[in-house]
């Protein structure tokens, strides 16, 4: 009965618009069509029909158009109206029918009974021999008054049912009840009342999906079957969401998340979400959007390199992850160049000279040490690196032979001199190591020529300014400095270190440096070395102190005691020039 | 439900018999009460550059809607387009947003549906629209950079003019004077520039025999180099180096690793071989610290221009490069070292052009 109904419907809907002509598709839906053809074509279910594409194409010489047709295939008939049926489309042409495709009855056309008719004709039949239950029209014992009457009766039922064409269900549950009023009587009011309660039944399922479709938006699908069509769509949800949010991300932008609901979620919905580096989450509200969406943005602030974790819950209810198993957003290293930064370099150049026999230029115990080096901080593996230059330059031998040589030339008692001249020129290379904010190791290999003068009357430069090389020597020097800092590196630390030199000499040093105010940095330092060469260890005590008057340089001056022992003692001192930039 | 779907296509065929056309955006919104579809999807997160985004979707009572639609553009840009939805056979709703609309730093799109009332917005807004994010891959995030440094300047040329006199005891020279005319084409990519060069050397150095005057040593050689990018802070020049010299043809091969960005704070090792001229190797220390110049002091051992008294050629380098406007800039250097004596001092200058 509905499907009759349906396809009144659609006679209706396209009788308007279409003239007289060949039956055609007028619908596809799925793996079925809707043809205009019907019981009163002789078309009912089982016919077969064939369907016609038609081609129209210019001659591009004549310029005339041409029309063919060509054959698409045949199909059958499921069911059929007066003027509309029902056809199942085969595998063969799924896809391939369209609306406006021509059809034509491929048999010999059959007579088929309008079920509606039927139930009319059904109707008529007096009581007890039929299903109508209606009283049988009888006027006066006239027979053909009363057939006259039974032919006004259904031409009244059929004017109605013509204006009842097209119209929603309820308006014609409404027509139908107002010509039962009317007419009560009528030799059709059982099926009548019997359409009656179809088209309302009808009303009330199509007012039911209206409804759905326009109830308060709940931020979820209305239907169970949406969700699970969207499961097969996309997969299943985690919970009741979809997640839409970005695995890998670069830092420095926010990041906007959507979560696709497939229920309602009566709670509101927070995301937590916690920075990489940071030990809590911060809270962040999902606001509804669209159909069923919550939407929010991660801040561009928590968006820093490393992982950023997140987590969904509907008041106390975890739905995507938890604070113990987040979920987690790559976000990756900023590959942006930061602006240069001041303090990073530092330009260090000294000057020392140390006596340790107090006879100055007529000594055999003096060195002087001159170093410039450049050092940049990358704060990166290797926190700093420095490259450098410098000369040491000295006389040194046995201090027992300078001490007990009364006539002060380095003469042993055999008259034999030995002392000697030494100039050692080098480069270095330093890398500074920062495991711990308060604890520094720098490594320094260092490489040079060192000249040596075994002649009595030469001196530090002789062998490397003179043509006359007798009693010279040149040799490669090769060493490793390595210190240890402990404490804040621009404030108050100790440094802890040990060198050695091949053909040099060696050096032990505790270096404590303080700044008892911005502007005065002071260094103390205690040596052992046996410098300028590898004959007796000595001692130095030296203090440091500098002037920082401006942020980007200061001076410095140091004095220093040095003593091998007791008696071989000297005092002398330095200076150095410092650029921080 | 195959009854619900019949009802439905009856309904729209009353209701709605021909398509709607396609309207702007702002078209006016249905009356609240209307009939509507409902439109599922999970919202594409992020996409590839110049790739297709799919949108999948689901849709309940698409007959209220007959025109679905999904509205997008390229981050930053103002005007939408949009592609329509349309019904697979398998029963969801397929959208595609071109590729060529699809570019970091990412594409933005929202769904509207278009019925007979009006048109109604199912996910996001042209106000608010979900953001499909373009993410680049390290090298083109670190081309991006470098073309904003550089103002997308790709080629540059230098002129550079460097010797140092090393002095000798015995009073014979011992000095080179080396120029170099090099073109260089940054990519910025792992293969980061490539480049050519021409250039000179001139020399003298002393002989074994002191009583005998210094050697002239010269080459004149051709220059390939190639820069590679092996990490973002770690780059690899290579160089083969062909000409001729006071003895022949003359080959040579260099090479330098750079910690840290050549443009920026490092530290760098290189090495140098040249057929008749030697060996030379190098540790230099470079730093931005100061606006627009940058510094740098090297410790350079080398046997040019073809030492053969002695291998220790050392020397101290500073040099400071001044970044001038327009991609100018100019170079200046200065140097401390000895070979056989009392060390003697260098320099050098240069001019470099960015277009």
């Amino acid at each position: 009965m509905r499907s009759a109904l349906l396809i009144a419907c659609l006679v209706l809907a396209v009788g308007g618009a279409r003239a007289v002509a060949d039956p055609v598709v007028l619908g596809v839906s799925g793996d079925h069509a809707y043809v205009d053809l019907g019981a009163r074509d002789g078309v009912g279910a089982g016919s077969e029909l064939e369907l016609v594409r038609e081609i129209v194409v210019t001659d591009p010489v004549t310029r005339k158009t041409l029309r063919d047709a060509f054959a698409l295939g045949t199909v059958v008939v499921e069911r059929a109206g007066e003027h509309v049926c029902e056809v199942a489309i085969g595998p063969d042409l799924r896809g391939r029918v369209a609306v406006g495709d021509r059809i034509a009855l491929a048999g010999a056309a059959r007579r088929f009974a309008d079920p509606w008719a039927e139930q009319v004709l059904a109707s008529k039949i007096p009581a007890g021999g039929g299903d109508g239950g209606g009283p049988t029209i009888t006027v006066g014992g006239d027979v053909h008054a009363s057939a006259a009457a039974a032919v006004a009766a259904a031409e009244a039922a059929r004017e109605v049912w013509l204006a009842t064409l097209g119209k929603p269900p309820r308006d014609r549950a409404t027509a139908w009840r107002t010509f039962l009023a009317a007419n009560p009587g009528s030799p059709y009011a059982a099926a009548i009342r019997t359409e009656i309660a179809s088209l309302e039944g009808q009303a009330a399922e199509l007012d039911a999906a209206v409804a759905a479709a326009n109830a308060p938006d709940q931020g979820a699908p209305q239907r169970p079957a949406l969700a699970d069509a969207l499961a097969e769509l996309a997969g299943r949800p985690i919970g009741s969401l979809y997640a839409a949010v970005p695995a890998r991300v670069s830092p420095g932008r926010p990041i906007g998340v959507v979560f696709t609901k497939t229920q309602p979620l009566a709670d509101p919905v927070w995301l937590y979400v916690q920075a990489p580096g940071t030990r809590s989450f911060a809270r962040v509200a999902l606001a509804g959007d669209g159909d069923a969406y919550l939407r929010a943005t991660i801040p561009a602030e928590l968006v820093r390199p490393g992982t950023l974790a997140w987590y969904v819950t509907a008041a106390d209810r975890a739905l995507i992850g938890d604070e113990d198993a987040p979920q987690t957003i790559t976000v990756e290293r900023d590959l942006a160049e930061t602006a240069p930064e001041r303090g990073r370099t530092q330009i260090h150049t000294s000057l020392d000279y140390v006596d340790f026999d107090g006879g100055l230029e007529d000594g055999f115990d003096q060195y002087a040490q001159a170093e410039l080096d450049f050092a940049y901080q990358f704060r990166a593996q290797v926190h700093t690196a420095r490259v450098g230059f410098g000369t040491m330059s000295g006389t040194g031998g046995p201090k027992d032979v300078i001490d007990a040589d009364a006539t002060g030339q380095c003469l042993d008692a055999g008259a034999n001199f030995r002392c000697r001249a030494v100039t050692f020129s080098y480069v270095y290379t330093e890398f500074e190591f920062r495991p711990r904010a308060q604890f520094a190791l720098m490594v320094r290999p260092q490489a040079g020529l060192i000249t040596t003068d075994r002649r009595p009357d030469g001196g530090p430069r002789r062998c490397s300014d003179a043509t006359d090389l007798a009693d010279c020597d040149f040799d490669k020097g090769v060493g490793l400095r390595v210190r240890a800092r402990i404490g804040d590196a621009l404030g108050t630390n100790l440094e802890l270190g040990a060198g050695f030199t091949q053909g040099v000499g060696t050096l032990f040093e505790a270096l404590y440096n303080w700044a008892p105010t911005p502007k005065v940095p002071v260094k103390l330092a205690v040596q052992v070395t046996d410098l300028p060469v590898p004959e007796d260890f000595g001692v130095r005590l030296l203090a440091d102190v500098g002037w920082r008057g401006v942020a980007w340089v200061y001076p410095s001056l140091r004095v220093s005691y040095q003593a091998r022992d007791i008696d071989h003692v000297g005092v002398s001192g330095g200076l150095g020039l410092n650029f921080d930039w | 439900m195959r009854t619900l779907r019949h009802t439905l296509l009856a309904l729209a065929l009353v209701a709605a018999p021909t398509a709607v056309a396609a309207q702007p955006s702002g078209a006016p919104a249905p009356p609240p009460g209307e009939a509507h579809a409902t439109l599922l999807h999970v919202p594409v997160p992020t996409a590839k550059a110049g790739q297709v985004i799919e949108l999948d979707a689901v849709v309940d009572a698409a007959w209220a809607e007959p025109l679905l639609v999904a509205r997008y553009r390229g981050a930053g840009a103002t005007a939408w387009d949009e592609v329509a939805f349309r019904h697979s056979s398998t029963g969801g709703w397929f959208a595609a947003i071109p590729g060529d609309a699809v570019a970091a730093p990412g594409t933005e799109y929202y769904l509207v549906g278009r019925g007979p009332a009006g048109e109604r917005v199912h996910f996001a807004s042209a106000q608010a629209p979900h953001l499909v994010r373009v993410e680049p891959d390290e090298s083109d995030r670190l081309a991006a950079i470098d073309l904003v440094r550089t103002a997308g300047r790709t080629e540059t040329v230098r002129f550079d003019v460097d010797a140092h006199d090393f002095g000798n005891r015995f009073g014979n020279d011992d000095r080179f004077l080396r120029s170099e005319l090099v073109w260089t084409h940054r990519v910025s990519r792992t293969l980061y520039s490539i480049g050519f060069g021409f250039g000179v050397v001139e020399g003298k150095t002393p002989r074994p025999d002191m009583n005998l005057a210094s050697a002239h040593h010269a080459a004149r050689y051709g220059a390939a180099d190639v820069r590679l990018r092996l990490h973002r802070s770690i780059y690899a020049d290579a160089r083969l180096v062909l000409g001729v010299s006071h003895a022949g043809f003359m080959r040579g091969v260099a090479g330098a690793v750079t910690f840290g960005k050549p443009w920026r704070s490092n530290l760098s090792v290189a090495g140098e071989a040249l057929d008749d001229l030697g060996p030379t190797v190098a540790v230099r220390l470079q730093w931005d610290t100061v606006p627009a110049m940058l510094m740098g002091a090297a410790i350079v051992r080398t046997e040019l221009p073809g030492a053969l008294i002695s291998s220790s050629g050392l020397y101290l380098k500073y040099d400071v490069t001044y970044q001038l406007e327009h991609g100018f800039a100019v170079r200046g250097a200065i140097s401390y070292g000895s070979r056989d004596g009392a060390g003697n001092f260098g320099g050098g200058v240069g001019v470099q052009s960015s277009f």
